[in-house]
């Protein structure tokens, strides 16, 4: 049998399976490779949290054999993928990314686990994040056990987080896709800043059982790919509650031809608060949208104190979840002191202030639904800006992008899509829809990759 | 799910040199917890000049 050649690394889902399938190489021989890969790469890229290579070996030596008994499960099979270390793997040790957490380990799968070990898809190992999600506002690209994650475009910048591993694994062709969890930008951003397709789900349409709780209101879990469709065949693996789980299924939807859609823009997002450098790509971005047939409109945001509404809803119920870390004092063994600070603060917040933002988050709902009236997708800049250096402190001042904490806010669903370069930096453009139209994003996302290739490209990696 | 600690297991196969990235921290900011605290503050303060009929309730029952 011939063996895994390099091409194999930035192949995608359907492309590996297919290889699988006729024979081209075992699984057991694709799991060595990529192992070998993500081994190898991975630490010098802080991105490796836990390798898994032997229960790999033993879950690719069962899948050849269910090959050579013709039982195919589901188009991820024999392919390999690794985690967020927030969620966890039965008798391995899940760090969620934080020094007082270091030797945790939990005796069950996450629900997102044990849907993909169903789809015969192979689990190579837990990737790099920022501890705890970034709950309590971190302030450097460093807030993580495993250091600051340096994106694979350019190792000087910074990955993204807090699903910091998950964009630079997928980005430097270490695994074909990663699960990633997002609770205000955490799978967007590093999907914007390594170039490469991600999406969040709607709320509630992936379980998050065995997942590190941050917020409940607000956490999503939701895959990082090498292209939109790859997103799609891993979201309908991991969609839906499992046994106990509480989430929704993933029902395929009709999706109305693309010109019959209306996709709103806020002309600002891309003329005023993107920098500079990256507006020529987000224009031609949106050129290519037009040329999809897609009828753009322009339309401005609704006005909301969105950063305060997510800042207390987020600190009130992850220093609620950690409030044993903190009355402790383990909390000051995180590596980023604003961490501790935010979480011992955010312990102070009023109930009524938490109600309050709940509230005007029902507002917020109401005022989204009315306003994504007048299109059916919204497109922006999925960052305003392109990885920053890996020493710049994340308060640095710059334009916030409201639609991050105001889709999250409202649930909606969300594909980060590679959509050109600054220099040698990844540029991305976001579309956004209503709830549970993921099947109108992807379909979108889809169309924008057949006439694009940027999620293509690959960056130089020794 | 239930959790537990370990105490040898290899953890930090992959985490690489710690005592390398500790060295790159920046050192602890004394302003710290006040800039946390001045946060929260100024989020009580965006959310409180938002007017809120009496009848709008909190979005526990997500209607997503």
């Amino acid at each position: 049998m011939p063996p895994v050649d390099g091409d194999i690394f930035f192949s995608t889902i359907t492309e590996i399976n297919q290889r699988w399938k006729r024979g081209d190489f075992s699984a057991v021989e694709l799991v060595r490779a990529f192992s070998d890969r993500l081994e190898k790469i991975g630490p010098s890229l802080n991105a490796l949290a836990l390798p898994l290579r032997e229960d790999a070996r033993g879950a690719a030596a069962a899948v050849d054999k269910e090959r050579k008994r013709e039982r195919f499960r589901s188009p991820l099979q024999a392919v390999p993928y690794a985690v967020k270390d927030l969620l966890s793997v039965a008798g391995k040790p899940t760090t969620w990314g934080a020094r007082p957490f270091a030797g945790q380990v939990f005796s069950e799968d996450a629900v997102v686990v044990q849907k993909l070990n169903k789809a015969r898809a192979i689990l190579i190992g837990k990737l790099a994040m920022i501890e705890l999600a970034g709950g309590g506002n971190y302030r450097y690209p460093s807030a993580s056990m495993t250091g600051p994650c340096l994106n694979p475009w350019d190792r000087t910048r910074w990955a993204g987080g807090s699903s910091s591993g998950s964009g630079a694994a997928v980005a430097a062709g270490l695994v074909p896709y990663a699960l990633g969890s997002e609770t205000s930008g955490s799978i967007l951003t590093p999907a914007a800043f390594c170039g490469v397709t991600g999406l969040r789900p709607t709320y509630g349409l992936v379980s998050r059982k065995g997942a590190m709780p941050l917020s409940w209101t607000l956490d999503k879990i939701g895959p990082l790919a090498r292209s939109v469709e790859d997103c799609a065949l891993v979201l309908d693996a991991i969609s839906g509650g499992g046994d106990a789980g509480r989430a929704f299924h993933f029902a395929p939807q009709f999706v109305r031809p693309l010109a019959e859609l209306r996709a709103g823009f806020i002309p600002a997002h891309f003329e005023e608060l993107a920098v500079p450098e990256i507006r020529p790509a987000l224009q031609a971005a949106l050129d290519v949208c037009r040329q999809m047939g897609l009828q753009l409109v322009s339309t401005t945001l609704p006005d909301f104190p969105y950063s305060a509404l997510t800042g207390t809803i987020i600190g009130a119920e992850a220093s609620s979840i950690f409030e044993d870390l903190i009355e402790s004092g383990q909390v000051d063994q995180l590596d980023d002191t604003a961490q501790a600070a935010g979480l011992r603060a955010a312990l102070d917040i009023p109930a009524r202030d938490y109600l309050r933002a709940m509230r005007l988050r029902s507002l917020l709902q109401t005022k989204f639904r009315e306003w994504f009236t007048g299109f059916d997708i919204l497109i922006t800049p999925t960052r305003f800006n392109v990885a920053p250096p890996i020493k710049q402190p994340l308060d640095t001042p710059g334009p916030a992008h409201d639609l991050i904490p105001g889709g999250n806010l409202a649930g909606l669903p969300a594909l980060a899509l590679p959509c050109g370069f600054a220099g040698a930096l990844p540029v991305s453009l976001c579309l956004l829809g209503r709830p549970y139209t993921e099947n109108m994003l992807l379909a979108a996302g889809v169309e924008f990759q057949r006439r694009t290739d940027f999620h293509r490209r690959r960056p130089a990696i020794s | 799910m239930t959790g537990s600690r370990l105490t040898r297991r290899a953890w930090t196969l992959a985490v690489g040199s710690i005592a390398s990235l500790r060295a790159q921290q920046p050192p602890a900011a004394a302003s710290d917890s006040e800039r946390a605290r001045q946060r929260v503050q100024t989020q009580t303060q965006a959310l409180r000049k938002v007017a809120l009929p009496r009848d709008i309730e909190p979005a526990f029952k997500f209607q997503a």
